[in-house]
C-alpha cells in the first residue's frame, strides 16, 4: 500500500496539476489505453475477451441494442451529467457495424446528433426508438443510409430531476410491447390520446408504439437499470442502487421505494452490491452449464456478475456464480450487456473513475468524457453464429427462426415480423399448425405464436385457449397474461381464468390472479381470492393482496347486498378485508373475530389493526358489548379494549351510550383486560371512574404494565390532582420503570417541570445508563421538548455515560439539535463534535491511512459493539438496513470521502439516506428515513431499523434532516484506531480478504448470551437444548467478519458447572438460519471441525467437513456449539 | 380520413360558437409568459407560435414559455418531490420573477380527460388561478382547449377514432365554454382555437396522435394567436406551412430565408430559457440533495446572458416592415 502510494505521489508530480485536483485523492487515474485495462480482466476458465469498439469511434455508452441486421446501437452522451451554459447539446446515437463478421467494429455512422444526455436507444420501426431528456423521440432513416430524416416526439413529459435516473433500458418484450424504466427521483406527466399518464418515483413502463397505449407495469426500485423476460415471459430486473441483486418482476407490484405503495416484494439476492443492465443467455456459443444464466454488471465493483435463477413456488430463487468478468481497473464501468447476432456477450464499458454526479462534483476534472469501450466475451471453441440480415429473410424463414436456440435471431425475427404487420398473418397461421407437438419446445413456440397475434393485435382466442391448458406451466402462466390483453373479445375469460386459479402450478395461479384485476367485476375478486384454497407462498399472497385492493371499485359496493360469494367462505373474506379495509367490512370482520377459530392466532394483530382504521361507532359500541357479556374470552377482551384505545388515540372516536358500564372490566381477573379497561377510561376520560384510576395508580405490588396503563390514563385527564400524583411518584421510591412511566406522562402535561425533574431522575440512573434512553427519545419526540431539557441541563451535572448515549440519541434522531447537545456535553463532560479538515489536513490524512492503517484491525474496531457500526450497516448481505451497505465502499468511494464520512457524517450524504423530520398534529416529532407513503402513512425507518407508519393526515410539516449516522461517533477512537478503521473500509471490495465472495456462507448468525439461567439450565440438560429449548435462552445477533468467519474472541463464553473441568475454557453457541429449497437438498461446509458439534433444528448432525441433508422445503436452524478448549479458529458455515 | 376529419369539425362548429378579439393586444417592450400543459410545452420545439408574433408585432416583445407535460390548472405535473400545491407555489413564484405583461393561459386539455363531472372544480380553479396571477396592468389571454383529431388517433378502426374522439371532444367543448365565460368575466382575451382544425384543401393533419399539435397544427394555430395578439399574421410566402409533420431539422442551411432564421434563433433561445428555468438535476441543484451538489447551481443563471444575447439577435434578425 505505501508502494502504491509513493508511485502515486511520483505519477502526480509528473502531471500539470490544478490545486483543486491537488486536494483529492488521485492516485489511482488509470492511462486510458485499452490493453492496459483488458491485462486487468479475470475471466472463468475458457472465455475470452475482445475489444469489439473503442474511443475515439465511440464515447460514453449508456445504453445498447442490437437491430435485425446485427447492428449495435449505442446511447452516447459527453454531456453528462450536466449541459454547461454556452455548450451545446451535441450527444449522439450511433451505430456499429462489425462488417466481416470478425468480432470487431469495422465502422460507425452517427445516426443521429442534437441530443441531450440520450440514456436509452432500441432500434425499430424503420429507425430507432430514443430516450432523451424529458422525450421519448423515434427517428426514421427514409433513404437507408444510417442518418435520420425525422424526428418524432412519441411521448413527452418524462421528468429529469436526475440525469442518471431519467427515461432508461428501453427493450422490446416478447409481445414487442417497448419496456422502458424511469428512476427514483423523477415525475412523469404523459399525455396520450388514452388520457394523461403520470407515475412518480421510479418503475418500469409498458408502451404500445402503435396506438401509444401506456401504462405502468411495476413500480418502485432506485435504479430499474435492467429489464428482461426469461423464454416464456416472466419478468426480472436489477436495480443500480436497491442492492438485492435480481429481482422478479410480478405484474403491476411494487418494489423497494415505490411511490404510494403500502407493501412491497423483494429482490431475490438482498445485500447484493448495484447492479446495471441485465440478459439472459441462449447462444450456441456458450457451454450448456451457462445458458439461461442472468448477467448483470456491478458497475461499481468493476465485475460483471453471473446469476442462477430457478423456479420456486410462484415465484424464482438467484444464486450468484463466479463473475463473467472481475478487474481492478478503476475505470472499468460495465454498464449494459446484450446477446449479439454471433452468440458472443457484447458489454458496453462506460469507462470512467468517477461514476456519479451525486457525491462527486460534476465538474470533478477527473471526470471522464471522451472514452468508452465495447467489450466482446466469447467460449473458446464455441460455434460463432453466421452473420446474418434477417430483414432480407421471407416470412416463413423469420418464423423458422423462432425456435433458434441463438437470442438475438429469436428475439429480432420476432421484430421484423411485427413491422411487416397483417400481412404476415396467413403464414402464422401455417406455423403455427405445422409445429410439431412431439418436439420439446412446442409450447414454447405455441407462445411465440400466440405473442406475435398479440403483437399484430389479433386476438386467437384458440390458440389462447389450448395454451392456457398446456402441459407446460410456464406456457400456461405467460397464456394468462395474454388474456388480459384480448378481455373484451372472449366473453368467457372469467371461466377462463378461474380454471387457472386452481391450476396445480403455483405461478399460473399467480398470473391468473394478476390478470383477475383487470377484470373490472365484482365477481373476478371472489375467483381471484379461490387461490386460498391452495398453497400460497409470499409471491403469491402479494399478488391476492394486489388484486382484492385493485377491485376494491367492484366489490365494495356490493358488500352490503350479500351478493359477493367470497363473503361466503371466512377464509376468502378475512383476506379480502384485511388487504383492503372499509368501514361496510367492520361488522362482518367482527364477526369472524368473534367466531372461534374462524381466524388463525397468526392474522390477529392485522385484523385489530384493520378494525381500528376502518370501526365507526356504532361498530365500536358493539366491540365494548361484546366485551362486556359474560362468557367472552379474556383474550378477546383484551383485544377488544385495545381496539377501542387505539381508536380514541388515534381516531377520536368512541363506543355510544353510557361507557361507564366498562367498570366490571377494571375488577377482570386478567391483568391485560385491566390494563386495556384503564387506558381506555383515560381515553374516555370517565370522570366517574377517577377514583378507580387512582386507585390502580396506588396499587404498588401491581404488574407493572398495569400500573403504566394507569398512569397513562390518570394524565389523560390533565388536571392539577393528575399532576400531583405524578410529581409524587416521580419523587417516590417507587420501581423504576413507575417512576420514569410518572415522568413521561408529566412531560405531556407540564413539559417545563418535567425537564427539571429529569435532570434529577437521570442522577439516579448512574448504575444503569440505558435506562435514560426512553427519556431522552421522550424529550426528542416532543415540539420543544428538546430546547427544554437543554434549558433544564443549564449549570446542572448528569453522569457521563447517560451524556454520552443522549448524544449518540440526539445524533441518531436526524433532528439537528445544536443547543441540546452542546448542553448534554456540558452537564456531562463529553466532547465530540464533527470534526473538519482542511484540504491540507485531508491530504496528510488520507495519506496517513495508506501508510499506517491496518484493515485487519480496522475490522475488529468495525465489528466493536460500542460504536455500533454493524448496527445500522451491511456488508453484503448481513447487518443494519439503516445506512448504506458497505459492499464495496472501497472499490468505489475514494479515501478522502471515507475519512471525511467518518468525521463528519454530515458533509455527504449518499442518496436516500438523509432524514426526514415529520411533525404531527398532536406535537409529537419523528424522523427517520423515508422508507414508502401510502396513501393513508407515510412510513420512516429510524435509527434503530424500526418502521414507523405516520398517518398523512396527522402530518403538520416536514423539512429534510441530517444523516441518522452520529456526528462525533470516532470521538471515542484514537487516531490510530480512525486510520485503521479508515483502512478497513477503504479494503472493502476492494482487497480480496474485504470482498465479499459470491460463494453463499452464513453471515448472520446469533449467539447465546451468558446469562446465570443459561449456565444453570444447561447444567440441568445438556448442550442439546440449546437446539432442542431455543426460547429457554437469550440469543444476540452477531455477524459474520467480510471473509465469512465468527471470531471466537467474540463469542460470549458460558462456564457449565460440573460440565467444564477446571481450568479449562467453556463453551460457547452460535446459531443460524438456513433455507432448504424444494428438493429439500442442503450441503453444509463446516470445514474444520474440531471442538465442533452442531444440530439441524433438534436433530444432531454427524459432522464432517461437508455434510449432506435432506430436509423439508422452507426455513431450518443450525446450533453449533464450540469447545472453547478444543478449538480457537474462527467458526464458519459455507452453503 | 377526410370525411373523418370533417366529423371532427362539424362536432366542433355546432359545439363551440366562440368568437375572438380583434384588437391588437400586444404593446412594445411586453414580456410574454405561456402557461399550461403539453399544448403550451411543446410550442417551444418549433416556434411557430412565436415566430408570427415577432414577425406581426411592430415592436419587441420577449417571450417566455413555461409549459409543462401533462399541467393543470392545480400545477398537478409541477410538484416534482413536493405536492402539486407547492409546485403551484413554485410557478406563482416564477411568473413573479419575469414580471409578465402578458400571460398566454392553456390549460383545460389534460382536465378534459376527467368529463364533465370535474368541470365545476375546473372552473373554480382556473378562477383561482387568474385571481393569483393577478399583476398591475397585467393582461390575460385564455386559449380554449384543442379538440382530439378523430382521424390521427393511432392502431383504431374508423369507428373507434369517431367514438373516442367524440367522447373527448364532448367533454373538451364544455371546458372550452368554461373557459370563454371566464374570459368574459375577468376581461381577459379569448383564443379559441377550434377554427383552425377545419381543414382548408391540401393541409396536413393537426397532430401526430390525435391530441397533440405537431408543427402543422402549432403553424396554422398560430396564425390565430398573432392576429389576436397582433391584429395580424404573416403571408404564408413570408412564414410558409411546414411541409412535414415531425420535428424540422435545427441546422438551418446557408440559403434559408430570413424568417427560417429567425424562427432558429427563436428556437435556440427556447432551449437556453428551458435549461434556465426547468433545469436536469434539480434535486442535486435546488431539491433535497442541494447540500451536495448545490454549489453547481451558479452555472444556471448563467444562460440569462445567453438568452439576452438571443433575445437581441431575435429583434436584429426581424424583417423590416
Amino acid at each position: 500500500m505505501l508502494r502504491n502510494f509513493l508511485l502515486a505521489c511520483f505519477c502526480l508530480s509528473l502531471c500539470p496539476v490544478s490545486s483543486t485536483f491537488a486536494q483529492r485523492n488521485l492516485k489511482d487515474i488509470p492511462l486510458p489505453d485499452p490493453a492496459e485495462e483488458q491485462a486487468t480482466f479475470v475471466l472463468p476458465e475458457g472465455f475470452e475477451v475482445n475489444l469489439f469498439a473503442a474511443d475515439p469511434q465511440i464515447a460514453k455508452p449508456i445504453q445498447m441494442n442490437f437491430d435485425a441486421r446485427g447492428r449495435l446501437w449505442i446511447a452516447s452522451s459527453s454531456v453528462y451529467p450536466q449541459i454547461e451554459p454556452g455548450a451545446l447539446s451535441n450527444d449522439r446515437i450511433l451505430i456499429l457495424n462489425d462488417e466481416d463478421g470478425d468480432g470487431v467494429s469495422d465502422s460507425t455512422k452517427v445516426f443521429a446528433t442534437g441530443l441531450l444526455i440520450p440514456t436509452g436507444v432500441e432500434p425499430g420501426d424503420s429507425g430507432a426508438y430514443v430516450a432523451a431528456s424529458t422525450e421519448l423521440l423515434h427517428f426514421i432513416d427514409h433513404d437507408g443510409d444510417d442518418i435520420a430524416d425525422e424526428r418524432r416526439i412519441v411521448l413527452s413529459g418524462f421528468g429529469t430531476e436526475d440525469t442518471h435516473h431519467i427515461l432508461h433500458t428501453l427493450r422490446w418484450g416478447p409481445e414487442q410491447r417497448l419496456y422502458m424504466s424511469q428512476s427514483i427521483y423523477i415525475h412523469s406527466h404523459i399525455e396520450t390520446p388514452w388520457g394523461i399518464k403520470r407515475l412518480n418515483a421510479g418503475g418500469i413502463w409498458q408502451f404500445r408504439p402503435e396506438t401509444l397505449e401506456l401504462d405502468v407495469f411495476a413500480r418502485g426500485w432506485v435504479n430499474t437499470w435492467g429489464t428482461h423476460f426469461n423464454q416464456y415471459g416472466a419478468t426480472f430486473a436489477t436495480d443500480g442502487a436497491g442492492g438485492e441483486g435480481i429481482n422478479y418482476a410480478v405484474p403491476g407490484a411494487s418494489y423497494a421505494t415505490a411511490y404510494g405503495a403500502s407493501r412491497i416484494l423483494r429482490g431475490l439476492n438482498p445485500g447484493s452490491p448495484k447492479h446495471c443492465g441485465l440478459e439472459i443467455l441462449h447462444s450456441p456459443n456458450l457451454p450448456e452449464d451457462w445458458q439461461e444464466s442472468f448477467i448483470t454488471n456491478d458497475f461499481r465493483g468493476h465485475r460483471v456478475c453471473r446469476f442462477v435463477v430457478e423456479e420456486d413456488g410462484a415465484g424464482y430463487t438467484s444464486r450468484e456464480q463466479q463473475e463473467l468478468i472481475k478487474s481492478s481497473h478503476v475505470a472499468f464501468r460495465p454498464i449494459d450487456i446484450k446477446m449479439g447476432p454471433d452468440g458472443a456477450i457484447y458489454i458496453a464499458d462506460w469507462y470512467n473513475p468517477i461514476i456519479q454526479h451525486g457525491e462527486v462534483d460534476f465538474r470533478d476534472p477527473r471526470r471522464d468524457h471522451t472514452h468508452g469501450r465495447i467489450w466482446r466475451i466469447t467460449y473458446k471453441g464455441g460455434p460463432i453464429v453466421p452473420r446474418e440480415d434477417l430483414t432480407k429473410l421471407s416470412t416463413p424463414e423469420l418464423l423458422a427462426r423462432l425456435s433458434s436456440n441463438n437470442q438475438w435471431t429469436r428475439h429480432l425475427s420476432k421484430r421484423v415480423l411485427t413491422e411487416r404487420g397483417v400481412a404476415i398473418l396467413p403464414d402464422l397461421k401455417a406455423w403455427a399448425r405445422s409445429l410439431d407437438n412431439t418436439a420439446p419446445d412446442y409450447h414454447q413456440l405455441r407462445l411465440e405464436a400466440l405473442w406475435m397475434y398479440l403483437a399484430l393485435d389479433v386476438p386467437e382466442p384458440e390458440l389462447l385457449q389450448s395454451l392456457l391448458e398446456s402441459k407446460n406451466p410456464s406456457a400456461r402462466a405467460a397464456a394468462c397474461r395474454v388474456l388480459g390483453d384480448w378481455l373484451t373479445d372472449i366473453p368467457q375469460h372469467l371461466d377462463w381464468l378461474q380454471a387457472r386459479v386452481h391450476d396445480e402450478h403455483p405461478r399460473v395461479r399467480l398470473e391468473a390472479v394478476r390478470t383477475l384485476a383487470r377484470c373490472h367485476d365484482a365477481n373476478a375478486v371472489s375467483i381471484a381470492l379461490e387461490a386460498l384454497d391452495h398453497d400460497v407462498d409470499q409471491w403469491l399472497d402479494y399478488a391476492l393482496w394486489l388484486t382484492v385492493r385493485e377491485l376494491q371499485p367492484q366489490w365494495q359496493p356490493t358488500l352490503p347486498t350479500g351478493q359477493l360469494a367470497a363473503a361466503r367462505q371466512p377464509k376468502h373474506l378475512l383476506f379480502l378485508l384485511k388487504s383492503a379495509g372499509s368501514a361496510e367490512a367492520v361488522p362482518l370482520l367482527f364477526d369472524l373475530l368473534t367466531t372461534k377459530g374462524a381466524i388463525d392466532d397468526a392474522d390477529i394483530p392485522e385484523v385489530l389493526e384493520t378494525l381500528v382504521q376502518f370501526s365507526r361507532p356504532q361498530d365500536l359500541t358493539a366491540m365494548l358489548d361484546y366485551a362486556l357479556v359474560s362468557g367472552t374470552p379474556e383474550a378477546r377482551q383484551a383485544q377488544v379494549l385495545s381496539v377501542l384505545n387505539a381508536t380514541a388515540e388515534r381516531r377520536q372516536l368512541r363506543p355510544t351510550g353510557d361507557l361507564t358500564r366498562c367498570a366490571p372490566l377494571l375488577k377482570s381477573a386478567s391483568t391485560s383486560v385491566r390494563e386495556h379497561a384503564l387506558r381506555c377510561i383515560g381515553q374516555w376520560q370517565l370522570a366517574a371512574l377517577r377514583s378507580e384510576i387512582d386507585a390502580a395508580v396506588a396499587q404498588s405490588d401491581a404488574p407493572a404494565h398495569v400500573r403504566l396503563g394507569a398512569i397513562t390514563a390518570l394524565s389523560a385527564f390533565k388536571d392539577d390532582a393528575a399532576v400531583q400524583t405524578l410529581v409524587m411518584l416521580i419523587g417516590s421510591d417507587q420501581d423504576l420503570v413507575t417512576r420514569r412511566g410518572a415522568l413521561l406522562a408529566l412531560l405531556n402535561l407540564r413539559p417545563q417541570q418535567a425537564a427539571s425533574l429529569a435532570i434529577t431522575f437521570l442522577n439516579q440512573l448512574q448504575d444503569q445508563p440505558q435506562a435514560s434512553q426512553p427519556v431522552i427519545a421522550a424529550f426528542l419526540a416532543k415540539k420543544e421538548g428538546a430546547k427544554l431539557l437543554a434549558a433544564a441541563l443549564k449549570d446542572k451535572q448528569i453522569p457521563k455515560d447517560i451524556a454520552i448515549i443522549a448524544l449518540r440519541q440526539v445524533s441518531s434522531s436526524g433532528q439537528e439539535q445544536p443547543e441540546l447537545a452542546a448542553a448534554v456535553r456540558a452537564s456531562g463532560g463529553v466532547s465530540g463534535d464533527a470534526i473538519k479538515l482542511s484540504p491540507e489536513e485531508m491530504q496528510t490524512y488520507t495519506a496517513a491511512v495508506a501508510a499506517q492503517g491496518d484493515p485487519a484491525r480496522g475490522e475488529q474496531i468495525y465489528r466493536r459493539e460500542s460504536l455500533n457500526c454493524m448496527k445500522c450497516h451491511a456488508i453484503g448481505t448481513a447487518g443494519g438496513q439503516v445506512g448504506p451497505n458497505m459492499l464495496s465502499l472501497g472499490a468505489t468511494a475514494q479515501l478522502d470521502y471515507i475519512v471525511e464520512s467518518l468525521l463528519d457524517p454530515n458533509a455527504k450524504v449518499k442518496e436516500g439516506y438523509n432524514t426526514l423530520v415529520v411533525a404531527t398534529d398532536d406535537g409529537k416529532v419523528f424522523s427517520g428515513i423515508r422508507l414508502r407513503e401510502s396513501d393513508r402513512d407515510l412510513v420512516l425507518r429510524d435509527a434503530e431499523g424500526r418502521e414507523i407508519a405516520i398517518p398523512l393526515d396527522s402530518i403538520e410539516g416536514q423539512k429534510n434532516g441530517n444523516t441518522l449516522m452520529p456526528a462525533g461517533l470516532t470521538a471515542s477512537l484514537t487516531r490510530q484506531e480512525i486510520l485503521d478503521l479508515a483502512a478497513f473500509l477503504a479494503a472493502l471490495g476492494k482487497l480480496p480478504d474485504y470482498t465479499i465472495s459470491p460463494q453463499p456462507i452464513v453471515r448472520a448468525w446469533e449467539t447465546m448470551q451468558p446469562t446465570s439461567e443459561a449456565s444453570t439450565h444447561l447444567r440441568r440438560t445438556s448442550y442439546a437444548s440449546a437446539a432442542t429449548e431455543p426460547n429457554v435462552f437469550q440469543w444476540a445477533p452477531r455477524i459474520a467478519t467480510v471473509k465469512g468467519e465468527l471470531p471466537l474472541g467474540e463469542l460470549p463464553e458460558i462456564g457449565v458447572k460440573n460440565r467444564v473441568a477446571a481450568g479449562s475454557r467453556g463453551v460457547s453457541f452460535v446459531r443460524c438460519q438456513i433455507e432448504a429449497p424444494a428438493d429439500g437438498k442442503v450441503q453444509l461446509k463446516f470445514g474444520d471441525i474440531a471442538g465442533l458439534q452442531a444440530w439441524a433444528d433438534d436433530q444432531p448432525i454427524n459432522l464432517a467437513a461437508t455434510v449432506d441433508l435432506t430436509l423439508s422445503p422452507g426455513p431450518h436452524r443450525i446450533t453449533i456449539v464450540v469447545d472453547r478448549s478444543e478449538r480457537n479458529s474462527p467458526v464458519s458455515l459455507g452453503l | 380520413m377526410n370525411l373523418l376529419r370533417l366529423a371532427t369539425c362539424l362536432s366542433l362548429l355546432t359545439a363551440w360558437p366562440l368568437f375572438s378579439h380583434a384588437a391588437p393586444l400586444l404593446k412594445s417592450g411586453d414580456r410574454i409568459v405561456l402557461l399550461g400543459g403539453t399544448l403550451i410545452e411543446r410550442e417551444q420545439v418549433e416556434g411557430y407560435w412565436e415566430t408570427p408574433v415577432i414577425l406581426s408585432a411592430s415592436f419587441p416583445v420577449t417571450w417566455n414559455n413555461l409549459g409543462w407535460s401533462g399541467d393543470t390548472v392545480w400545477s398537478d405535473s409541477r410538484g416534482m418531490f413536493d405536492p402539486p400545491a407547492k409546485g403551484y407555489e413554485r410557478m406563482l413564484e416564477q411568473i413573479g420573477q419575469i414580471n409578465p405583461t402578458v400571460i398566454i393561459i392553456g390549460y383545460g386539455n389534460s382536465e378534459a380527460f376527467n368529463g364533465p363531472g370535474s368541470l365545476d372544480a375546473f372552473k373554480k380553479q382556473y378562477a383561482k388561478l387568474l385571481q393569483d396571477l393577478k399583476g398591475e396592468n397585467r393582461r390575460f389571454v385564455l386559449l380554449t382547449p384543442t379538440p382530439m383529431e378523430a382521424s390521427e388517433i393511432p392502431g383504431q378502426s374508423p369507428e373507434q377514432q369517431i367514438a373516442r374522439a367524440s367522447h373527448y371532444n364532448a367533454s373538451a367543448s364544455q371546458y372550452a365554454d368554461a373557459i370563454a365565460a371566464l374570459a368574459a368575466e375577468t376581461g381577459a382575451t379569448l383564443v379559441d382555437l377550434s377554427p383552425a382544425f377545419s381543414p382548408a384543401s391540401g393541409d396536413l393533419p393537426m397532430t401526430d396522435n390525435g391530441i397533440t399539435l405537431n408543427a402543422f397544427g402549432y403553424w396554422k394555430t398560430g396564425q390565430l394567436l398573432s392576429t389576436a395578439l397582433t391584429g395580424s399574421t404573416p403571408d404564408a410566402r413570408v412564414l410558409p406551412a411546414p411541409t412535414m409533420t415531425s420535428v424540422s431539422p435545427r441546422i438551418v442551411s446557408e440559403d434559408a430565408s430570413p424568417t427560417e432564421r429567425l424562427r432558429a434563433v427563436i428556437r435556440d433561445k427556447n432551449e437556453l430559457l428551458f435549461h434556465r428555468w426547468r433545469p436536469q438535476n434539480f434535486t442535486y441543484l435546488f431539491g433535497f440533495r442541494k447540500h451536495e451538489q448545490g454549489n453547481n447551481a451558479v452555472e444556471i443563471p448563467q444562460f440569462d446572458p445567453l438568452v439576452q444575447e438571443l433575445e437581441a439577435r431575435i429583434q436584429s434578425l426581424k424583417p423590416a416592415p
